[in-house]
């Protein structure tokens, strides 16, 4: 009996041995196993009036959607990935974080634009790198430095709109031919484009169109018209905008301020009348009854008329 | 049954008044109302516990969806307001109407009515995902929204109906505070806090009086603005079903039909349980609560025949589908057991006077609340399935409604704690209101009070 008893602990001994050794195995190869997150990262570029910037778009694919990657940080750097070199604005330049929907854009500083005012073609390069979560990204774009000049002329009642633009070839600005430049009328919420669809530019690279002259102005008398070439090869935008005199005023509200539809502030005035009359009637009321309360107790206070 | 008589002199007086008031005096429970009481207690912790992982996970617990955004809680908000009117159809109008018979009946129906409106404000709440969220409508609330209005208006109700009945509550205390004996000192010490002072002085019932007087006008208005403006969250919103004029009136009636119904199943469980209420809720209560109910019913019907004949005679675009469903459709037999049992066989019944007896009364009753509460969830969910955009492009999911275990069981929470609430102002306060009550039978209370008092 003995003798089995001590078989059995050896036993038991043993597949509790076993069972500790492939669970502290699993555990170390779950340990090891951990794998960074790949990541995606799409740059564009822009240049409005002359101001450059670049947008990097760092996103990940959960269950077959697409979604921000927040946080992350990403270096900015111009021609190579290097430490900066102060002498011709080129390296590290800048390193910024995603925010909530995994955007970053970059800006350049006044120095920045003083040091490569004579560069006209621009390598940047931006990337993640040493992140612990994720796999490193890298990715880079090319600017080229377009030049768009547009003018606006009002002859009698018309107004046009020339624009024209060009691009530097071995340091010489020439007229960029055959380009897709459109004109747009600034609104709100977007572009208001205007003259020939698809019109691209001539030999002097240049487009023109009429200025629609029914289009309202703003409330400053004036219109803001732009000038985009979409350079779809680099995935950037250039665009330019100027301001022009205008006649027509914007059209005004046909619908009256104060509606059951607008913002609590703009109720009608009669609906706000009749609710805190009601209101204040009922609930002065109440305070007076509250009051009879308050006259109840300090009747019962009194002494009992004899 | 007995029926109460008048004294013959002011020691009868005396000495009859005394009796009521012993009669109606809270009493502690007994196994059965112990047991009731724990039953209640179970369903409302289930509930809170439900509600508690809805504020965790958000309403994912739910059935709820981007098609039908309201579902049984908005049916029970409904139907609480509902019920809530009861207290200013038997306080209010009954007493304008100097109806002498009414005078047992004002506190229970409005304890029914407080418990219910209460109860509505917090079931509106249960049914926001985010309930910190209320507080942006105080903030930023639109004075144009039907939403805002009822929001003031069940605040507005809720007091008055309070005041209603604490205002007649006042002697009722006093005599628990002066006269109950062998119970707790925080019990005692509640009806001294509670009663004001009550001294039973005739200035103080006249004060008591005039305030009656003057909410009895204001709750009418105010009553008839909570039901209405509750029926207006739907009208004024653009759907089949909803799309109405008749819907404040038909909301009206039907919040009458099923407020009587629940002061006579009030009525009817008192009696039962209390030895001696038998004298209170006489078989004539319950003969002209019966011949109130049919009245209210008929009224309720002829809405009901406006509310479906007409649209369903011109069976246009979207509202055709809307009524098919309901009619012959997956809700008609809801829909028509509402009708029949909820309405048609109590209307019937009724009509007759052995119909009009306790028992076959209290069934009725139960059959019209609980027909009720169904007619509340035809009216909010069908007509949420039937946007007039076609469903699109949307998960199959979103294309029906039923709700989860979470949603019964807050549903069922509240309702239960609505009942505990009724079921605990019995178990502390007097549920007839003696000095109303003597009124009624031209005693002079006053005089009387004051000897009792002096005693």
């Amino acid at each position: 009996m003995k003798k089995l008893i001590q078989n059995l602990s050896r036993k038991i001994t043993l597949i509790v041995v076993i069972i500790l050794n492939v669970g502290i195995c699993q555990i170390s190869k779950a340990q090891n196993s951990i794998e960074k997150e790949t990541a995606s990262l799409n740059l564009s570029y822009k240049i409005s009036n002359g101001i450059k910037s670049i947008k990097a778009i760092v996103e990940r694919k959960i269950n077959g959607k697409f979604l921000g990657v927040e946080n992350l940080k990403l270096n900015l750097y111009l021609t190579a990935v290097k430490p900066y070199d102060a002498s011709n604005s080129e390296g590290l330049l800048a390193t910024i974080s995603t925010n909530a929907d995994g955007e970053a854009t970059f800006n350049f500083s006044p120095d920045f634009y003083k040091k490569t005012a004579k560069k006209h073609e621009f390598n940047f390069i931006v990337s993640a790198i040493s992140n612990p979560l994720f796999e490193d990204i890298s990715s880079e774009i090319i600017l080229n430095d377009y030049v768009i000049d547009l003018k606006i002329a009002a002859v009698d009642t018309i107004s046009s709109a020339t624009a024209k633009i060009s691009k530097y070839e071995n340091e010489v600005l020439i007229p960029a031919a055959e380009i897709e430049l459109k004109l747009a009328i600034k609104k709100t919420f977007g572009l208001l484009p205007f003259g020939e669809e698809g019109a691209v530019t001539d030999e002097n690279g240049e487009v023109m169109a009429d200025i629609p002259a029914d289009v309202p102005g703003n409330a400053n008398h004036s219109i803001t018209v732009v000038a985009r070439y979409v350079d779809e090869e680099n995935g950037g935008v250039i665009e330019v905008s100027k301001d022009a005199p205008w006649k027509i005023l914007p059209i005004p509200n046909a619908i009256p301020e104060r509606t059951l539809w607008s913002t609590g502030h703009n109720a009608p005035i009669p609906l706000v009348i009749v609710t805190v009359s009601l209101i204040t009637l009922i609930w002065g009321i109440i305070i007076y009854l509250v009051s009879l309360l308050i006259k109840i107790k300090k009747l019962g206070n009194q002494k009992k008329s004899k | 049954m007995k029926d109460l008589i008048k004294p013959e002199n002011e020691t009868e007086a005396i000495q009859m008044l005394h009796r009521y008031n012993e009669d109606v005096l809270p009493q502690k429970f007994g196994k059965a109302g112990k047991t009731w009481v724990g039953i209640l207690l179970v369903i409302i912790a289930f509930g809170v516990y439900n509600y508690i992982q809805q504020i965790r996970f958000g309403l994912s617990v739910t059935g709820l969806s981007d098609t039908v955004s309201w579902g049984i809680y908005i049916s029970n908000f409904v139907f609480f307001v509902a019920v809530s009117l009861v207290g200013s159809l038997i306080t209010a109008v009954l007493y304008l109407l100097n109806v002498k018979w009414r005078a047992p009946l004002t506190r229970i129906s409005e304890v029914i009515a407080v418990s219910a409106i209460m109860f509505a404000g917090l079931i509106i709440i249960v049914d926001m995902g985010r309930p910190d969220r209320v507080l942006n409508m105080f903030m930023y609330g639109r004075i144009q929204s039907p939403i805002v209005w009822d929001v003031i208006v069940v605040m507005t109700y809720m007091t008055i109906s309070f005041l209603l009945l604490y205002f007649p509550l006042l002697p009722s205390i006093a005599y628990c505070r002066d006269f109950m004996k062998n119970i707790p000192k925080w019990q005692h010490k509640m009806y001294s806090i509670l009663s004001l002072g009550w001294k039973n002085r005739p200035a103080q019932y006249k004060v008591v009086e005039k305030a009656i007087t003057i909410l009895s006008v204001m709750i009418i208005p105010v009553a008839l603005s909570i039901h209405t403006v509750t029926s207006w969250l739907f009208a004024t919103t653009y759907r089949p079903g909803w799309d109405s004029t008749n819907f404040g009136a038909y909301f009206v009636a039907g919040a009458f039909m099923v407020g009587a119904a629940a002061v006579i199943a009030a009525m009817f469980l008192l009696r039962k349980f209390y030895v001696r209420f038998d004298e209170y809720f006489t078989d004539k209560h319950f003969d002209r609560m019966g011949r109130l109910l049919v009245l209210l019913s008929f009224i309720y019907l002829y809405f009901t025949v406006n509310e479906y004949f007409i649209p369903g005679y011109k069976m246009k675009g979207e509202e055709a589908a809307h009524l098919r469903e309901l009619f012959t459709g997956i809700y008609a037999p809801m829909f028509w057991s509402v009708q029949i049992l909820g309405m048609i066989v109590p209307i019937i019944v009724l009509l007759f006077k052995k119909g009009r007896k306790p028992f076959p009364i209290f069934i009725m009753s139960v059959l019209v609340i609980i027909g009720a509460w169904f007619k509340r969830y035809l009216i909010v969910i069908p007509t949420m399935l039937h946007p007039f955009l076609p469903l699109q492009q949307v998960a199959e999911s979103a294309k029906h409604y039923s709700p989860t275990m979470a949603e019964w069981s807050i549903t069922s929470a509240s309702l239960a704690g609505a009942l505990l609430l009724i079921t605990l102002f019995v178990r502390y306060f007097p549920i007839i209101s003696i000095w109303e009550l003597a009124e009624e039978r031209d005693i002079p209370h006053h005089t009387i009070y004051e000897h009792l008092n002096d005693e």
